[in-house]
């Protein structure tokens, strides 16, 4: 079983400490259980034992002991292994290139980081109970053949055979469960149709209708598949209870016809029986969850084996440091073509030629689609050139000094991230804070404590700012924004163009501006326009005007 | 009881029925119970194996009867309760598609969404755990008055037992409740970083300082994260237990100290160990089903209020009749119109407007404007979908009235920029077919997609392809208005021209009336008269028609202080 070779492989050495505490529970079970029935015929003959009841006590006390013991042990090394494989995931994650994340996509990453370890989180233990009672169960069947050996036969044949009728009527259920889920998920799907197409449907009466007409018999639909659901689960239910009461009336009805001595042992094994329905149940919902298990542990596996095939690839990007001023960076017949999964091209970028230098101003204009978000990751080197160069101070980059490379780059992208935390902090950090805060205007709104931000729901435009602040505070001699100041309003974006930037400027950074604020392009001192995955400059524009020249 | 009241929305009373079945059902394995020790005793004393038919009889009836009502009760309460969750899901939605678009932005549409969809479904997955519970409580009374009947002391000590475990299962109960919120919030503060790295990867890749910062925090965060998932599974192992323990102990005194105080119990002793053990699954079944019954009881809270909430969110004239209004209008106009946006505190407050515009029949507008100058709101105001603070919209000088809205709504066919793309198109008749191939054609999409069975075979497609479909849509509900938003802002430089030159004149030509907002300065010639929107202020700016003059614009003149003339 793959799931035992991986458990093994995990799981640190008190494992078979835990296994054989395991094996303690069904023994003091089956001591308990022979009590239970020993006492029962004897005490009216012989009174109270003192002797059993000592005995009792022990079983009880040793069941308690080892039952939580070996439980909350399973449980702690569950855990621990998730931890480690967890934070073994989400280094590959870090170490991996932007195109290998967005092709795995974060959905399924995220899927594994957080739903996968969840299922063994929730799936581990159980497995252990459905161990221990299967253990149980193994030892309650030599006590029982050991009274009776047709009583064995029987009742752990009916009882088998009420798990088979069960694991066969769940794949009905399964089925039915599929129809309800898909009919429940046709409500939702209308109804966020509702709510996403909103305006749409306000606008015309017969839509209207047509979509609550739609959901209305959606919603009828999912009521009586999720009843039907229902009235199959409570069959099956039912019945499997029922199979395992007539057990017991297997003991007492159908077995002594054939046994003529049972009346000596009908005692013990009617008890027996009675109390093996229990286990019977846990081992029958446990069963199925070794797969759950073997799937969850499987996703897991096989993402660690892509990530880490695409993060041996990025090593080589840390191995040198880029030493010295940056005076200028660029691209020099630099192309990138995004592929689909056949190979098709989807869209092709360059050749892109392009200079940066410090202390100056560039703006990028361009249409939607015209390629300013891939120009601008592959002028940060977060996806490589199918071909051309990044160049630094007018030379090209090395592979080796990739990582170092993009360490001196700040961005605040349009689909920018802002973490609550702030992460790079330095020395002089603290006093920065407060003073970065009230020049975005921001001060009244958010407080930074701890190095994280009191609040990070806001609008747009105040998370950009803040996002500009934490760019501000890695304090990296390149600055790239991206429609930065598409979402603050008028009077913010007046202190963007006239104070911020010049500021940046006089601090001698490269700036790299992606706008369409035509009534700002004074500012820049040289402007790129982008169309078709092609640039060409179209500034500086002079200084009077402050006009589009397009 | 909030499910009650959910229950009960169907006006029947269907509880009582429930509790029918219940007490069946617990009443059908209490019967097993006792005949199954009492055949077994009988054999035992008579010192031979016997079959006692008549008993045979009883025990096949009732392990028959206990898997009817059983599974009835179970279907019943499923039906009832799925009755009334379609009930209120069909109310809310009701309610929802009368809202006001302003009051249902702002209400949140992620929260309004997760709140009917994850209530339903809470309650539909759990409705057999509702009905189980309720069986449970009347199989484990039924049980304890059998023991009851055969020796009272018992029945007192165990029920003591029981309460008094149940009253420490509760408080165990609350400290592995205060060890699940614990939880949650490594949970959440462990997610947090996953979105860090995620949703920040390009910022992440950008600084190694970061990148370390975050793996040193997510790996502190998931050994803490460990340790308190294994704490909540220490509780709930030792709650477990604990449980278990207590039988234990129960089956204990009952063999060894109740023999002491009533020596004539002693010959039954097997009959009261067998009901103990019948006690466990309705016991343990019990208390794995309170969390759930808990968690439902509040889900059937939520879409109780939910509705009340959702009736707050109606639009004035909404759910009323509308009077239908003419397709032959001659202008629409909105006077004086201005809308605030209320200020979060400390931000300056925005307000548009006044704007006055008087747009008439088969003309071409554009509106240009920057990021933020309110564009799209001066859309949502001349579709009647946001309310103006101040002014007037109306048509043929009529103002549109709560009444009209509905019907003055039907004569515009919008493309927003935020645009939602319906699979379904609604109201084909066989004409509409034929003029959708032409369109499809026409917007170069016939390839990609197609119209079929009232909808679009395909809608996946890029946000470009996606407007065009739904400007085939749009046109298909013959509209005598189209307003658009940014339409063209996705479209390549080819289909963009051939949008401006092509297909705009071609529907005006028809007698459409287009208002259309554009940042496309290179074609703004295409329409017959412009407006720019610069920090909410409209202002119609000259320029010069490209065409020859086919339209006289300008006849329609704003007075801005004029009143309006009608009603």
């Amino acid at each position: 079983m793959k799931l035992f070779r991986l458990l093994v492989r995990e799981i640190p050495g008190n494992f078979n400490a835990t296994l054989a505490m395991n094996a303690l529970i069904p023994v003091s079970t089956l001591v308990f259980v022979a009590l239970i029935s020993t006492v029962s015929q004897t005490t009216a003959t012989q009174g109270v034992s003192p002797r059993l009841m000592f005995m009792f006590v022990i079983s009880i006390i040793v069941f308690h002991i080892t039952h939580t013991h070996t439980l909350v042990t399973a449980s702690r090394d569950a855990e621990q292994l998730i931890h480690r494989l967890r934070t073994r995931l989400f280094d590959l994650v870090r170490q991996t290139d932007l195109i290998t994340i967005e092709k795995i996509g974060h959905a399924s990453l995220q899927g594994v980081l957080t739903q996968d370890t969840q299922v063994l989180s929730q799936v581990l233990p159980i497995l252990v109970i459905g161990l221990q009672q299967s253990l149980m169960l193994v030892f309650l069947a030599a006590y029982l053949a050991w009274l009776s050996p047709l009583a064995c036969v029987l009742s752990f044949g009916l009882a088998g055979l009420a798990v088979a009728l069960h694991f066969a009527r769940v794949k009905t259920i399964r089925l039915l469960m599929r129809r309800a889920d898909t009919a429940e998920r046709t409500v939702f799907k209308g109804l966020s149709e509702l709510i996403k197409g909103f305006k749409e449907i306000r606008m015309s009466g017969s839509r209207a209708e047509g979509v609550v007409g739609h959901l209305a018999g959606a919603s009828t639909d999912a009521g009586e598949s999720n009843a039907q659901l229902k009235l199959k689960w409570g069959r099956n239910y039912a019945a499997t209870e029922a199979l395992l009461y007539s057990l017991a009336g297997l003991i007492v009805f159908v077995v002594p016809v054939f046994a003529p001595d049972f009346h000596k042992v009908v005692m013990p094994a009617t008890i027996v029986v009675i109390f093996i329905a229990g286990p019977v149940c846990t081992v029958a919902f446990a069963t199925p969850m070794v797969t759950q298990a073997e799937l969850a542990l499987e996703h897991i596996a096989s993402m660690e084996d892509r990530l880490a095939a695409a993060a041996a690839d990025t090593a080589t990007e840390t191995r040198e440091a880029l030493e010295g001023r940056l005076g200028s960076i660029g691209l020099t017949r630099v192309t990138h073509t995004y592929r689909d999964d056949q190979g098709n091209s989807l869209f092709a970028a360059g050749p892109l030629d392009a200079q940066f230098k410090a202390g100056r101003i560039t703006f990028i204009t361009g249409g939607n689609g015209s390629g300013k978000s891939t120009l601008l990751r592959l002028l940060t080197g977060l996806i490589p050139a199918d071909s051309g160069q990044i160049l630094v101070n007018g030379s090209p980059l090395g592979i080796e000094q990739l990582q170092s490379y993009r360490d001196k780059i700040c961005a605040v992208f349009s689909d920018f991230h802002l973490s609550s935390r702030i992460y790079c902090i330095n020395d002089h950090t603290p006093g920065r804070i407060d003073e970065l805060l009230s020049r975005l205007d921001i001060s009244t709104k958010v407080k930074v404590e701890n190095n994280t931000f009191s609040t990070t729901d806001l609008s747009t435009g105040q998370r950009k700012r803040l996002a500009l602040m934490v760019a501000e505070l890695e304090d990296k001699p390149v600055m790239v924004l991206d429609e930065w100041a598409a979402d603050q309003d008028p009077h913010f974006r007046r202190i963007f163009y006239e104070k911020l930037l010049p500021d940046l400027k006089d601090r001698g950074k490269i700036i790299i501006c992606v706008t369409h604020d035509d009534r700002w392009f004074h500012m820049a001192d040289q402007i790129y326009h982008m169309e078709e995955g092609r640039m060409k400059i179209t500034g500086p524009p002079s200084q009077d005007t402050g006009q589009h020249t397009l | 009881m909030n499910l009650v009241r959910l229950l009960n929305v169907s006006g029947e009373k269907p509880l009582r029925r429930l509790i029918r079945y219940a007490a069946v059902s617990a009443l059908g394995t209490t019967v097993i119970l006792a005949v199954i020790t009492y055949a077994a005793k009988t054999i035992h004393d008579a010192q031979e194996a016997f079959v006692d038919l008549r008993l045979a009889m009883i025990f096949v009836a009732s392990t028959f009867i206990y898997a009817t009502a059983e599974s009835t009760m179970i279907a019943h309460l499923a039906a009832d309760l799925e009755q009334s969750v379609n009930r209120i899901r069909m109310a809310l939605i009701h309610r929802l598609r009368h809202a006001d678009l302003w009051k249902l932005e702002h209400f949140g549409r992620s929260r309004l969404f997760e709140s009917i969809t994850q209530n339903c479904k809470a309650i539909s997955a759990n409705s057999q755990y509702i009905a189980q519970a309720l069986r449970s409580v009347i199989l484990i009374l039924m049980i304890l008055v059998y023991i009851g009947t055969i020796s009272m002391i018992a029945f007192l000590l165990l029920s003591g037992m029981i309460t008094a475990a149940s009253l420490f299962y509760y408080r165990l109960g609350k400290s592995l409740e205060q060890a699940r919120k614990a939880m949650g919030d490594h949970e959440a503060r462990l997610f947090d970083y996953v979105s860090d790295l995620f949703d920040g990867f390009k910022e992440q890749r950008l600084c190694s300082v970061r990148s370390q910062a975050i793996s040193q925090g997510f790996a502190a965060q998931s050994l803490e994260t460990a340790n308190a998932c294994s704490r909540v599974h220490q509780h709930t192992w030792q709650q477990f237990v604990f449980g278990e323990t207590t039988f234990n102990v129960m089956l204990g005194v009952v063999l060894f100290i109740v023999p002491l105080y009533a020596p004539t119990v002693s010959s039954n002793l097997v009959k009261i160990s067998a009901a103990i053990l019948f006690l466990g699954s309705p016991i343990f079944g019990l208390m794995q089903s309170l969390a759930v019954l808990r968690a439902t009881e509040a889900a059937a809270g939520r879409m109780l209020v939910l509705e009340e909430e959702l009736a707050a969110l109606e639009e004035k004239g909404s759910v009323d009749p509308f009077e239908p209004l003419s397709a032959n209008f001659s202008d629409i106009r909105m006077q004086g119109i201005e809308f605030t946006f209320p200020a979060p505190p400390g931000e300056p407050a925005f307000t548009i407007g006044p704007m006055d515009v008087c747009i008439k029949r088969g003309e071409t507008v554009f509106i240009s404007g920057g990021n933020g100058a309110g564009k799209s709101t001066f859309i949502k105001l001349l579709t009647g979908l946001y309310h103006p603070a101040r002014g007037q919209l109306s048509l043929d000088g009529f103002p549109v009235t709560p009444a009209r809205l509905a019907g003055f709504r039907s004569l515009i066919a919008p493309v927003f920029s935020d645009f939602y793309l319906f699979s379904r198109l609604y109201g084909l008749t066989d004409d509409d077919l034929a003029e959708a191939g032409r369109l499809m054609a026409w917007m170069e999409m016939a390839q990609v997609s197609d119209i079929r069975d009232q909808g679009f075979t395909r809608t996946d497609l890029s946000t470009g392809q996606r407007k065009r479909l739904a400007l085939v849509a749009a046109l298909l509900e013959n509209k005598p208005i189209l307003v658009l938003d940014e339409w063209a802002a996705d479209q390549d430089a080819r289909f963009r021209k051939k949008f401006y030159r092509e297909i705009l004149p071609a529907l005006s030509e028809k007698g459409l009336t287009i208002i259309a907002v554009t940042h496309d300065d290179r074609y703004f010639d295409t329409a017959d008269r412009r407006f720019h929107l610069d920090e909410g202020k409209l202002t119609e700016v000259a320029h010069s028609k490209k065409k020859k003059g086919r339209k006289e614009t300008g006849s329609c003149v704003i007075e801005p202080g004029r009143k309006d003339e009608t009603v």
